[in-house]
């Protein structure tokens, strides 16, 4: 049986008649959105790694008892489960999230730790990084938005949904966060030329 | 009996744009432009879990 062909919803009810490879299809198509989405988030690999494994126990435990509501769509259904995992996890952590001003000011504020020297090739090399270390400063709902809507691939309806809050702020959310990192960015560069 | 009626045209139903959130400096072009700038580099900072994890949930599932 050829799976790769399968929509998710196909996939969900291969698993539940109990085909282990209706699981193993939806993992393998889906484990990048929804781990980079969670590593992004938490910044710890073994943490996600965990969270990970949860949220797909938890998927897992509500298809298996019949739970499974099949109208919804699989990845956005996930990834609820996954940042209920990590909302739940800041709680029990108590982290309180960076407080902004509306644009996120505040974030462009903090990046002194970018005040080296380095050469032009350096800024280069260091982009992949230095990107990864930007989304990281991102106001908590906007680095959410971003890494729903890109990693999980998420319409601005099913982030609304999933974060509670109306399309126009999600879509708000968005456009802040790449306002933002745009603005960070530009910085860095300064900062690197300067 | 004369018949009235309203039309639809041109009530000022609100609209997707009229919510959204406007700053001064930048422009939606520019907005987009940047996001499809940095796309690629976004999608390089993309990870897949350790196989050990996956192993994990697949055996999870096959010992229920």
């Amino acid at each position: 049986m050829n799976l790769q062909s399968y929509n998710d919803q196909d996939l969900v009810k291969v698993y539940i008649a109990g085909n282990e490879n209706g699981l193993q299809e939806l993992l393998k198509r889906h484990k990048s959105k929804i781990y980079t989405s969670i590593y992004l988030l938490v910044k710890d690999q073994y943490l996600a790694e965990d969270i990970f494994q949860d949220a797909f126990i938890k998927v897992i435990n509500t298809l298996r008892s019949g739970r499974y509501n099949e109208e919804g769509k699989f990845l956005p259904w996930v990834m609820r489960i996954a940042h209920n995992l990590v909302i739940d996890y800041f709680r029990r952590e108590k982290r309180t999230p960076i407080i902004t001003s509306a644009d996120g000011m505040d974030v462009f504020n903090m990046l002194h730790f970018y005040d080296e020297s380095a050469e032009d090739k350096m800024l280069r090399d260091q982009t992949h990084k230095d990107l990864k270390a930007l989304i990281h400063l991102l106001p908590d709902e906007q680095k959410e938005v971003l890494l729903m809507r890109h990693y999980a691939d998420l319409s601005f309806k099913e982030i609304a949904d999933l974060t509670d809050v109306s399309i126009n702020t999600a879509l708000g959310r968005m456009r802040y966060a790449l306002s933002n990192l745009r603005k960070m960015l530009k910085t860095k560069e300064m900062t690197y030329k300067g | 009996m004369t018949k009235t009626s309203t039309s639809k045209n041109n009530v000022n139903l609100p609209t997707a744009n009229m919510f959204q959130p406007r700053t001064d400096i930048e422009s939606d072009a520019e907005i987009d432009l940047f996001y499809d700038q940095i796309k690629g580099k976004l999608d390089r900072l993309a990870k897949d879990p350790q196989e050990e994890t996956i192993n994990k949930i697949l055996a999870y599932s096959r010992s229920l």
